[in-house]
C-alpha cells in the first residue's frame, strides 16, 4: 500500500487549521472582536489586562497557517486529476494557497505584536491590531480565491456524473465565497453590519467557515480514497 | 452513489441539481439572519427608522419590483421553451431577463448616487446601514446572477438540441434567479414600505 499520509492529512488539516485559529481566537476572548470603534487608550487597556491570553493568542492563529500548507497541496492534486495535467488553474491554486497561509500566518504575528510590549503607546497597540484585524478581515483576496477557485474546478470543470470533488462541497465553496466578498467593506465601517464585528463583517462568514471547514474532511476525505 | 444524477432528479423531481438546494436554502438563511437584524434595529430606533424610510424615493424599489418580476417571468418562459426544444426562444426570453437584470443595476446605481450626494446623512445613520448592507448584498447576488445568465444564453445558442444536464443548468439557473427576485421583494416590503 502506498504512504498516503499527506493526502490524509491534507483532508483534515483545513479543519484543523480552522480549530487551531479558532482556538487562539477563542483565547483572545474576540468572539465578538475589540470593537473597531473603540478608542486606542480603550484597546490599550484590554491588552494590559489580558496581555498574556492575547499573546498567546496571536501566536496560536500563527501557528495555525502551518496547516494551510497539506490542504491546498490535496486540492490541487485533485484540481490535476480534474485538469488532467498541470494546469492554468492547479498553478493558481498553489499561489492562492500560499497567499492565504502568508495572509494567515501574519495577521496572527501582528496581534501578537500588538501584546507584545504592554508598556507602549496606545495609538501603536490600536494600530498593530487594526493591521491584523484589516489584514484577516479586509485582506480576503486570497481566501476568496480558496474558496472561489475550488468552487470552479468543482461545478465547472468536474466531471458530473464521477466528480473528482462532491459537487455539494462545490456549493457550499461558491455560497462561501458570496459571502465573504462584502467583508471587503470593514475599511470603511467602524460601527454596524459592515464593520469587523458586525453581522456581515463577523457573525455569517463565521457561521459560514464553521460549516464548510467541518464539512470539509467529509467532503474530501472521500475524494482521496475515490480518486487519489 | 451509483445512480446517476439524471435518474435520481427524474425520480425526486427537483429543478436543477439536488446539491444546488444548499446554495439556496443556505443563502436563504444568511438574508432570513439579515432581515431579522434589521427588523431588530428597527425595532429599537423606531422613530428614526420612520423618518428615514420617509426620504427613500419609492417609485425606484417599485420600478426595480416589476423589473425583476418581468425578469422572473421571461426567465420561465425561457425554460419553457428551452424543454420545447425552441432554443433560439429560450435566449431571447434570457436575454431579456438580463436586460432587466441590467436595468435594475442601473436603477440601484441612481438611487445611490442620489442617496450618496444628497444632503442627507447617511453615515451616522442605522437605517442607511442596512439599507446599503441589505441592497448592497442584494446587488452582489444579482451580479452573480447575471453571470449565470450569460452563461444560460450561451447554452442556448450553442446547441441546437440541449443535453438533460443544460436543462438542468437552466433550470438552476432559473431556481436561483427566482430567488433573487423573491428576496427583492422582501427588501422592498421590509426597507420601502413598512411603516408604524
Amino acid at each position: 500500500m502506498k504512504n498516503n499520509f499527506l493526502e490524509r492529512l491534507g483532508a483534515w488539516s483545513g479543519l484543523i487549521w480552522f480549530m487551531l485559529f479558532g482556538l487562539g481566537w477563542v483565547l483572545s476572548e474576540w468572539i465578538p472582536p475589540i470593537s473597531p470603534d473603540m478608542t486606542a487608550v480603550e484597546v490599550a487597556e484590554v491588552y494590559k489586562e489580558h496581555h498574556y491570553q492575547l499573546l498567546l493568542g496571536g501566536v496560536l492563529m500563527m501557528l495555525s497557517a502551518f496547516f494551510v500548507g497539506p490542504v491546498t497541496a490535496l486540492i490541487v492534486l485533485l484540481m490535476n486529476k480534474i485538469e488532467k495535467r498541470m494546469g492554468a488553474l492547479s498553478i493558481v491554486m498553489i499561489v492562492t494557497g500560499a497567499t492565504s497561509a502568508v495572509n494567515i500566518c501574519l495577521s496572527g504575528v501582528f496581534y501578537a505584536a500588538a501584546a507584545f510590549r504592554p508598556e507602549r503607546s496606545p495609538e501603536v497597540v490600536q494600530g498593530l491590531m487594526d493591521f491584523g484585524m484589516l489584514f484577516f478581515f479586509g485582506g480576503i483576496s486570497a481566501f476568496i480565491g480558496f474558496f472561489g477557485w475550488t468552487a470552479y474546478a468543482s461545478l465547472v470543470l468536474d466531471d458530473r456524473n464521477n466528480p473528482v470533488i462532491p459537487r455539494w462541497f462545490g456549493y457550499l465553496c461558491l455560497w462561501t465565497t458570496i459571502v465573504l466578498i462584502p467583508d471587503v467593506l470593514v475599511f470603511f465601517f467602524k460601527t454596524g453590519p459592515f464593520a469587523w464585528d458586525g453581522i456581515i463583517g463577523f457573525w455569517i462568514p463565521l457561521a459560514l467557515f464553521i460549516i464548510t471547514f467541518t464539512a470539509s474532511p467529509f467532503a474530501l476525505k472521500k475524494s482521496v480514497e475515490n480518486h487519489l | 452513489m451509483n445512480i446517476t444524477n439524471s435518474e435520481q432528479h427524474r425520480e425526486a423531481r427537483i429543478p436543477g441539481e439536488a446539491e444546488f438546494w444548499i446554495f439556496i436554502m443556505g443563502d436563504l438563511i444568511i438574508f432570513s439572519v439579515l432581515f431579522i437584524a434589521f427588523m431588530y434595529n428597527r425595532s429599537l430606533n423606531l422613530e428614526l427608522f420612520n423618518h428615514s424610510q420617509a426620504q427613500l424615493n419609492q417609485v425606484y424599489g417599485l420600478i426595480n419590483t416589476l423589473v425583476l418580476l418581468t425578469s422572473s417571468w421571461c426567465v420561465a418562459y425561457g425554460l419553457l421553451a428551452a424543454r420545447f426544444k425552441k432554443t433560439e426562444v429560450a435566449a431571447r426570453f434570457y436575454r431579456f431577463a438580463f436586460l432587466c437584470g441590467l436595468v435594475f443595476c442601473g436603477v440601484k446605481f441612481l438611487e445611490y448616487s442620489e442617496k450618496i450626494y444628497s444632503e442627507v446623512n447617511i453615515v451616522d445613520n442605522v437605517f442607511y446601514l442596512y439599507y446599503f448592507a441589505l441592497t448592497g448584498v442584494h446587488l452582489l447576488h444579482v451580479t452573480v446572477g447575471l453571470i449565470c445568465l450569460s452563461v444560460m444564453i450561451k447554452r442556448c445558442q450553442n446547441t441546437k438540441s440541449l443535453q438533460e444536464d443544460d436543462i438542468q443548468f437552466l433550470e438552476g439557473g432559473g431556481v436561483y434567479w427566482h430567488m433573487v427576485d423573491i428576496l427583492w421583494i422582501f427588501l422592498f416590503f421590509i426597507i420601502y414600505l413598512i411603516n408604524g
